[in-house]
């Protein structure tokens, strides 16, 4: 069976293939790069949204990680070790450096739909409303909401990936939510998303 | 309460996964980029790590030496400068390095110093530094004699002001809110109310007011009160049982070459009447269990009194003078005459007491008797005060001629002193 194909079936597995990483086995790099590429991939475009710029910053994050590899403790799962560093790079993203100010920003690339309906359309222009909803808001409270609500990430699992206590994601997530209920009320898609069940 | 909203969340995982899905890989191959430049980067990654490691350790080790080495440098500096440190005024260090803190209770006498604080005061004695010591007076008077400060600073702390002492007798008093300071030899300088000023030998200044001239009785008895307690520091000295061994030695050590000696005196005149009347009592409750006393020898000299004989010279001060203050001026002498047979200051002042006495009584031979007898000690501590008596008596006698030549002398061999002030108001009566 080639490391190409195969997959962890389990957690020890996987920790097998991430000790052999960490001793700089380009095999085992290898199957890192392919379970964690489309995750990462996703988490970016959750919380930074598209971007033209999105492969550079999934291969600023696997560089990143491979640095980062030998701190790896084994008391918790590779994903949440990649997610915090998927993290950092988007949070790095969102302030960009002057190099990027003096270049301007990364206009957003329309996502490229097979087919538009009217409920793809509406809930891709409530998603984009959302995003500027909570662009007021702090990185660790945008991030922290955008991670619970787009991405589905519960919310221990975003504390160990922003390195923060559970209690504090919690209030982070609250005061995202409030303030995109405060701005709902002068949205009417935001004010639709609310009242749908 | 932090209440996440599940349904929302729920309507935007639908909606991101709706309208936004994830744009799918780009033309960067991955998995090679990992194989090739992965193995480098975990290593510089492994590095980094190590390095961190030993510079947290470094940072940890580096901490409590910092702290150790900063610990010994400061208890180096920080260090009583006394016996380890060469000072500017090692003298005055030595001497400075005796003075005891703590509140002063009575007569205190420190070698360089001597106060003594009155009734109802409120003083304490703080050591400022190697070569500075301060008495805080928060009520009530102290007086002061600043013996030998051998460059040191000695300073009274009022809350109305400060006084400084430059070496000399004086008084400070805090009277109804106000600062007043009596200086009888020397001079102080005194800071209060923003202002400093110097208050000279003779002088009396006030708070709020200009200094005003003191009056020679005044600062002839804070003189006399001041020199009482060296008589007294002497009198333990020289006690003849030997039972005050300890004390004789660490009391002679603080004093000067220079120095004049301590003596006894009768300075019985400036003491309050509280103080004198608790000595008497002190003596007339000593005197009946004296074990081994007996007046065969104060009777076989003097040949009165029926209280037992004291055993050292400050009793026999004590006594002297109390029998002198109660008629029994037979007692009285013989007991001066006896203290006068013995050595060092006690026994000059003894002298000087028993001519004061017999002046008192109209006897101008008498006094001079005692003088003559007290003219072995050669200047000794009572120089100045032997003149004057000498003056008075000679005056007593009528032999005025005499009594100028006294006078002149004493003003000439005691500038500055309350005699030769007095003396001097005499001539001029003259």
């Amino acid at each position: 069976m080639s490391l190409a194909t195969a997959l962890p079936a389990t957690r020890s597995e996987e920790a097998a293939y991430v000790r052999r990483a960490i001793e700089g086995d380009p095999q085992a790099l290898q199957w890192v790069a392919r379970t964690q590429e489309a995750r990462v991939r996703r988490l970016l475009v959750r919380i930074l949204g598209p971007r033209q710029d999105l492969d550079d910053l999934v291969q600023n994050v696997f560089l990143e990680l491979c640095r980062a590899l030998p701190r790896f403790r084994h008391d918790s799962r590779l994903s949440t070790f990649v997610g915090g560093i998927t993290v950092r790079v988007a949070r790095r993203a969102m302030s960009p450096t002057a190099w990027f100010r003096r270049r301007g920003e990364m206009p957003e690339e329309p996502v490229a739909l097979e087919s538009a309906p009217d409920a793809q359309s509406l809930a891709a222009e409530r998603v984009r409303r959302t995003r500027r909803a909570l662009s007021k808001l702090s990185d660790k409270k945008r991030i922290a909401f955008l991670l619970w609500a787009l991405e589905g990430v519960d919310v221990a699992e975003i504390a160990e990936m922003m390195d923060a206590s559970v209690s504090a994601t919690r209030s982070r997530i609250f005061y995202a939510q409030k303030e995109l209920k405060r701005l709902a009320q002068t949205d009417p898609y935001l004010r639709e998303l609310m009242e749908e069940p | 309460m932090t209440h996440l909203d599940d349904d929302l969340r729920a309507q935007l995982l639908r909606d991101a996964e709706r309208g936004e899905p994830v744009a799918p890989r780009g033309g960067v191959d991955l998995e090679a980029l990992m194989a090739s430049r992965g193995p480098a980067l975990v290593r510089e990654g492994r590095r980094r790590r190590a390095a961190t490691r030993v510079g947290a350790l470094a940072l940890a080790a580096m901490i409590p030496l910092g702290l150790w080495v900063y610990s010994r440098a400061t208890s180096e500096d920080d260090a009583p400068t006394v016996a380890s440190r060469p000072s500017a005024a090692p003298e005055c260090a030595a001497r400075a390095a005796r003075a005891r803190e703590g509140a002063v209770d009575g007569l205190r006498d420190e070698g360089f110093a001597a106060f003594e604080a009155e009734a109802g005061a409120a003083a304490r004695v703080e050591v400022a530094g190697p070569c500075e010591t301060r008495i805080d007076l928060s009520r009530g008077a102290i007086a002061v004699h600043a013996r030998d400060l051998a460059g040191g600073a000695l300073s009274v702390r009022t809350p109305v002001g400060e006084v400084t002492v430059r070496g000399t007798i004086f008084r400070v008093a805090v009277e109804r809110g106000a600062l007043a300071v009596e200086v009888a030899e020397g001079r102080v300088a005194v800071r209060a109310g923003g202002r400093e000023r110097v208050v000279a030998a003779g002088e009396r200044w006030r708070s709020g007011g200009e200094p005003t001239e003191l009056a020679p009785e005044a600062s002839a008895a804070l003189d006399a009160r001041v020199r009482s307690w060296t008589a007294r520091a002497a009198a333990a000295v020289e006690a003849p049982t030997g039972a005050r061994e300890g004390e004789a030695t660490s009391g002679t050590s603080g004093r000067e070459p220079g120095q004049p000696r301590a003596g006894a005196s009768d300075t019985s005149e400036d003491t309050s009447e509280d103080t004198r009347a608790a000595r008497e009592r002190e003596v007339s409750a000593e005197s009946p269990g004296h074990a081994g006393g007996g007046l065969a020898r104060a009777r076989a000299r003097g040949g009165a009194g029926d209280a037992p004989e004291p055993t050292d010279p400050e009793q026999f001060a004590l006594e002297a003078e109390a029998a002198r203050r109660s008629g029994d001026l037979a007692r009285a002498r013989a007991l001066y005459r006896q203290l006068g047979g013995g050595r060092g200051p006690t026994a000059e002042g003894a002298w000087i007491r028993l001519a004061r006495l017999e002046l008192e009584q109209g006897d101008p031979r008498a006094a001079r008797q005692a003088l003559a007898r007290r003219a072995r000690f050669g200047r000794g501590f009572f120089d100045a005060e032997a003149r004057w008596l000498e003056v008075r008596a000679r005056e007593a006698a009528g032999d005025l001629a005499g009594a100028t030549r006294e006078a002149r002398g004493l003003v000439e061999a005691h500038p500055g002193t309350p005699q030769s002030t007095a003396a001097e108001a005499w001539l001029a009566q003259r």
